[in-house]
Formats: structure tokens, sequence, C-alpha cells
């Protein structure tokens, strides 16, 4: 269901989309007892529901030898899984899926911080049922579902400025809404686990004596705790806005051009990815290396780079 | 007009030829999708299926590198060195929890060969000679894999015979959940499937990378004294060292023997291996590539072990002083001389030494010290020529029978097993090489059985974690 919208001879435009998708016959790998001899079989279960909105306004607010233009589009997705086969949920790596949520739902163990006497990282041993009990043994901690590794919403902001031949066009992306994991902490991260790997600065954090509040547990060499093992102290919110694209341009006008047997010439000096605002602090990798399935998996985030040109039309 | 006719006609012969063909013709089967009871029909299908059976114990989780380094690992007989590539740190540690991968890939690779063995089993093709062979191979392949699935996550027999041992499965069933089965009925199926194999294999199928009727008698051997049956553990293993026809390796050929990366059907020694070759190998997964100081070189020998080795000792030829990459005190095990790129050495699953040491221990307990050392000093003897011989008897002759298992033993996935796990002791000195909160591996320690593996928890409500996980 959409709506389009132009006001004021195009000075305003406006486009709204409305959407309610379901999908059903998924393909799902279908967990089975590994005595089995296989693991799970795939099938064609349950349903899905992807609802959401986009919206695009652009606007032109100044029009004259000085225009600007401004303009956002937002795209915000729900979803949400309708059934499954004998309404059961099941694990899928380190995802749950269950009826009424996220099919990114993260199954994880919630991190308690580390013990000030003891410097011992801890667990709580069941969120759901008893709220503040802790415990230091990461097996018997409880997994809870957790956020998800799909955004809520995420666009994109642009605009331009422009005054004779000279241009100015900026534009921002953000996102907001997932939570991102970090696989490869347990050797960055790991409190003396993988200790020839190296190490965030995150570690100089580290608990060092009773009575130290920190959320890094101590530093043992060979780790014999399980403090690298995945839990919600790996999991990031992946909220960023990023200056997408930032260009200068001058269009050399005609009649200057007409001697030189070019219609058409302009210079410009562009930067892509140049700032990018992170909001959890903690994170120290590029949100968006995370991909579709929410893991930072040190992959080689987004290049910035500054570019110079020349476009000639003749 | 003429041209007309030509034409029609031709269309005619055409349209009756089509007409004629059957539409089976155009009906295919995909080649990778066949079902079970469409595709084992014959002794040839059964044959394949067996190769197939025989290829999943290569799994890095299982005969390809997990088993034999698991057993020295956790009883002392190597440790991974600190410079390392990340493997198996937790059984250096003794930390390992429900998401380990090492355990998870045992139970998982385990269950996928007994899947593989029931399927021959089971399949319904009439008995003759040739499949009965078969379907012995698959039963005792299946007897090797519950063996090693009830050891690795459940207590001792001696401990609590009606304890959770393991799920029993011998049919496929994809939706089975089910809950683990005593000790004493997996027990009882393997010692089961081991008499059948024995009755109806051959006593040498092609080569020692085959199982045979002896190798299946040896394993019976072996699984008697892990119940404390010392009796039947030693009717078990006469029974191969008199009528086999298999023969200990000795002093003269010992190093030649290690040296080998073939299977052999010269009935020396190996009663059954996995093997591997240039072709079939897990290149740097393999059990000889995590021992090669040019390849992963992670474990090495621990100092408490080289020094059982009195210099004499031809074993002790096979633990080599000193690594280009880790010092000039590192004890690197050359056990396993032959990389992927030189046929890539097979891992002993039975030898016939072995055999002897069980049929000493048989007899040591059973009374018998006369005999028990007759055995124990064909070994001790041949290996190091300037001994005497072991003259004690009573408890002091197991210990020596069980230093002198640790010492041939060493490196093939045994020591832990067969001499701590199996008889529920302590481990009070594990080696100074690990860190010291991992010095002692106590009976009592929840960790002397490997976790039920978290995915099995999730998908499996029935089954029950082991304690203290």
């Amino acid at each position: 269901m959409g709506l389009n919208l132009g006001l004021w001879s195009n000075r305003l435009n406006i486009d709204f989309d409305w959407y309610n998708r379901k999908t059903t016959g998924l393909l799902f790998n279908v967990p089975v007892s590994y005595t089995s001899g296989f693991g799970s079989y795939p099938d064609n279960i349950g349903s899905l529901q992807n609802r959401g909105i986009e919206l695009s306004v652009d606007a032109q607010p100044v029009r004259s030898a000085f225009t600007w233009d401004i303009g956002f589009n937002l795209s915000l997705n729900k979803n949400k899984i309708l059934t499954l086969p004998n309404h059961q949920g099941f694990v899928n790596g380190s995802f749950y899926e269950k009826e009424g949520y996220d099919i990114q739902t993260w199954y994880v163990r919630k991190y308690a911080g580390v013990d000030p006497q003891t410097g011992n990282a801890r667990w709580y041993y069941d969120p759901n049922q008893y709220k503040d009990s802790l415990t230091t043994s990461y097996s018997r901690a409880q997994r809870i579902l957790f956020g998800s590794a799909s955004p809520k919403g995420f666009g994109s902001v642009f605009t331009t400025l422009s005054y004779k031949g000279i241009k100015l066009y900026a534009q921002f992306y953000y996102q907001w809404g997932n939570y991102v994991r970090d696989v490869w902490s347990r050797y960055t991260q790991g409190d003396g686990f993988g200790a020839f790997f190296n190490k965030t600065k995150k570690e100089l954090q580290r608990w060092q004596k009773p009575g130290d509040i920190t959320d890094v547990p101590k530093y043992v060499y060979n780790n014999p705790t399980s403090s690298y093992e995945f839990s919600t102290r790996f999991l990031y919110k992946g909220d960023y806005v990023r200056l997408r694209e930032i260009q200068l341009s001058y269009d050399f006008s005609p009649n200057l051009l007409q001697k030189l047997y070019v219609h058409a010439l302009t210079i410009y000096l562009r930067g892509e990815n140049l700032l990018t605002w992170v909001k959890d602090k903690n994170l120290v990798y590029d949100p968006d290396a995370a991909g579709i399935t929410g893991q930072l998996n040190l992959t080689v985030p987004t290049i910035k780079t500054v570019s110079a040109g020349i476009n000639l039309g003749f | 007009m003429k041209k007309l006719l030509i034409h029609i006609s031709l269309l005619t012969a055409a349209l009756l030829f089509s007409l004629s063909c059957s539409k089976e013709f155009l009906n295919r089967v995909p080649y990778d999708s066949y079902p079970t009871d469409a595709s084992l029909n014959t002794a040839n299908d059964l044959r394949t299926a067996l190769n197939g059976m025989y290829s999943g114990l290569k799994s890095v989780n299982l005969f390809g590198r997990t088993i034999p380094i698991l057993g020295d690992l956790l009883g002392g007989n190597i440790y991974i060195s600190t410079k390392n590539s990340g493997r198996y740190i937790p059984y250096n540690t003794l930390t390992y929890t429900v998401a380990d991968g090492d355990a998870s890939g045992l139970w998982i690779d385990a269950y996928s060969v007994i899947l593989r063995a029931n399927n021959i089993i089971n399949a319904n093709v009439p008995s003759s000679p040739d499949v009965d062979n078969i379907k012995g191979q698959a039963k005792a392949v299946r007897a090797l894999m519950y063996f090693i699935l009830v050891t690795h996550f459940a207590q001792p027999y001696v401990v609590n015979p009606s304890g959770q041992g393991v799920p029993l499965v011998l049919q496929y069933d994809l939706f089975l959940k089910p809950a683990r089965d005593k000790i004493s009925d997996v027990y009882n199926q393997i010692l089961k499937d081991l008499t059948d194999g024995y009755n109806t294999m051959n006593a040498l199928n092609s080569n020692s990378s085959y199982m045979n009727k002896w190798a299946a008698r040896a394993l019976q051997a072996k699984v008697y004294l892990y119940m404390g049956d010392y009796n039947n553990a030693g009717i078990a293993a006469q029974d191969v060292v008199s009528n086999s026809g298999y023969k200990m390796v000795t002093n003269a050929a010992y190093l030649g023997y290690w040296a080998n990366p073939n299977p052999r059907n010269d009935k020396l020694e190996t009663l059954f291996e996995v093997s591997f070759d240039q072709v079939y190998n897990l290149a740097t997964n393999s059990l000889a590539f995590f021992y090669d100081q040019t390849g992963y070189g992670d474990a090495l020998c621990t100092p408490e072990l080289y020094a059982l080795y009195t210099p004499t000792d031809v074993r002790r030829q096979l633990i080599i002083k000193g690594s280009p990459v880790r010092g000039a005190n590192a004890l690197v095990v050359n056990k396993y001389p032959n990389k992927p790129s030189n046929n890539d050495d097979d891992t002993k699953v039975i030898r016939f030494t072995d055999v002897i040491l069980i049929l000493a221990e048989a007899n040591a307990r059973t009374g018998n010290d006369a005999a028990a050392l007759s055995w124990l000093n064909m070994v001790a003897t041949d290996r190091d020529p300037s001994f005497a011989g072991y003259t004690d008897t009573g408890a002091a002759l197991i210990n020596d029978i069980l230093t002198e298992r640790r010492k041939e033993l060493a490196f093939e996935g045994d020591y832990y097993y067969t001499n701590f796990y199996r008889l529920n002791l302590d481990i009070t000195n594990r080696s100074n090489a690990f860190p010291a909160s991992a010095r002692q591996f106590l009976a009592s320690n929840p960790r002397r059985i490997l976790p039920i593996p978290q995915g099995e928890m999730d998908n499996n409500p029935n089954i029950q974690q082991n304690p203290g996980y």
C-alpha cells in the first residue's frame, strides 16, 4: 500500500509505502538428535511475517540562484515468525527460532561482570526465573533470548547545496536496533586464552586486585575459566551513523567551454565513508562489517576513500 | 505433391516412433538421493556401503586425530606446547565445557558411523558367506564405536554398571529422541556385536585396514578388561595369542614397523588400523601433522614419560630431543613420522602387543602371577634387551603391567582410558608440564568424562547431561 505526493510544483515529494508480507513453506534445517546419524533435515516448515514501511521525503526549500535540496529515506521492518511445526522453538546456531519472535533472535548467556573479590567472570544463572542469581560456571548459566541481529530500521539523509556552478552534496546513512556479535573475541579478549594472539585495549581494564570494579576478568595465562566464551559480553549494539559520501564539485558553464569543443566539464573532490559514529563505545569494529547474520568475523571493514576527478562531456 | 507426401509420411513415422517409446525413458531418479531400501540390495551394494563406513572412521574427530590424542593428553603422556595452534587447549587445562567442539565432534561422528553400520546390518540382503562377512565387519565397527562412546561419555563400568550410558541406536530413525541406555546394556550390545562379528568374519579381510575376526576378538578382550571380567578377558586374549596366527613385532623390526605408513597383510602386529594415504588424508588435520614440528607440532612428550624409558629401550628412539621451533629441551614424538605427502601414517586401533599385555593383566588379576610375568617379560625384555625382566608379584606386578602398557602404547590414545578411567584411579602427578591447576585429575572430577554436547541437549529433551556440566 503506498502513497506518492508531489506538492508545490514538486518542491516537496513524499513517497510512502506500507507492506505486510507473509512467507510460508520456509526451508529450514530442523534439528534432530545426533544419535540418528544426522544433525538436521531440511523441511518446509512454518511461516514468517515481514511488516514495515518505506518512506522517502525529498524537498527543495530554497530555489533561486542558490538552491538547497534536502531529503531522507527511512525503512522500518519488523520480522516475526508466525508458525513453527508443533509450535516448538529450536536452537539455530547462536540464534533461537521461536513463534512470535524475530528470526535472528540471539540465544545467549547473560554476562554479569566480574566478582570484585576474585576477578572471576560471572553469568546470570537463570535471568528469567532468578533475577539476581549469579554463577561462575559457564555451562550451568542458562541462555536467554536477547535482541536480534536484524536492524529495526535504517535509511539515509541527503542534502545538496548549489550556487552557480558549485555544488556540495552529502549523504548520511544510519541504522539502529540490531546487536552484533564479535566472534573473534575469544582470542582478542580471551583473558589469557589464546595467549599468543593480539588483544584489544579493553583487556588493559582487567581486574587486578580485590576491590577492583571492572567488567574485564583477571588475566591468567592459558585461562582455565570460560570467560572468553560467547555471552552478552561480546554482543554489541549495532547502531551507527556514517557520512557515506560528501562531494564538492564545480561545473564549468557551457559558455566558457565553447572554445574547447567540450560541452560539459566538471571537477570534483569526493570523500566516501569519512566519518562514522558508533553508538556502542565498546565496539571497536565497524558494525557494518557484521553483514546480514550479525557476526563480526575479522571481516574487512568499509574503507574510507578520498578521490578527485574530472568529468568531461564531448 | 511428392514432397508433401514424403513430409507427411516422415512425420507420421516420427509420431509413431515417439509414441512407442516408454515414458520411463523420461523418468530419471537422482543419482545421489536413493532411499536406503532401494540402494542396498546386493552384496556389491553392501561392499560399497562398507567402504563408506570405514571412511567415516577417518574423521578428524575420531581416529583421524582426536581419539589418539585425547587418551594421552588427559593422562599426561603428552602436553600442548605454549606455542600452539589453539587445538585441544581445554583438554590441556581440563576446562572443557558443554560447548566444546572436539567432544561434540566425537559424539556426532561416532553416531554417523553407527548409522552407516546400522544400514548395512539391517539391509534386506539374503544371507551368504560374503554378505555375512560384510555384516560382521559392520557389527564389529559398530561395537568399536559404542565402546568409544561409552568410555568417553559415561562412567566406568566398575563404578556403576546400571548408570547412564549412551543411547543405543540400532536402527535408523530420524525422529527418535532417545534417552541414555544403561552402561551394562551398552557393554552387552558391544560384546554381542563382537561375538557375531567373530563368528561371521573372515580371519583376514585383505589387509589390516579392514576389520577381521581376530581384531574383533582382541577388542572383546579389551572390553572384558574394562568390565573387570578378567576371566573372559584372559580367554579372549589367549584365543588371539594362540590361534590367530598374528605375531608380535620384535625389537629389530620395531622402528621399521612405525616408519611404515601402509596397512599390512602379513599378520604382523596390527590387528586393525584406520588407514590414510597420499590421496585420502586429513592434510593439516592429520595426526602426523599435529606432532610434526614442521607442521603444527603442538603436542610434545612429557618429561615424566620420557624418563620411564631406559637408554637401551628401542621405544625411546621414537622420541626425539630438541625441536627447531620449540627449543632444545622439547621432546618431539616421532611415532608418526609420515606426513600426508608421504602416504600419511595410519592410526592403530588394536595391536598384538596390546593383547599380550591384556593377557598378562588378566592372569595377574586371577592369581596366576607366573603366567602374567611370562607374558609381561616377553614384551619388556624384547623392547629393552638389557632389562632382565620383572619379578614382582601381586599389586606391584599389576603396577608393572600398567607401566609397561604406558611405555608401549604411548601416543595411541590408550593411556588415560585403560590405566586410569577403567580402574577409576586418581591421577596425582599428571606432569609438571601442565599448569598448576591441571596437574591432578582425580576420579571425583566431573571432567573425567566428556559432556554430552550442547547441540544434543538442545535437540533431544530426553537425554540427561553428565553431572557437573
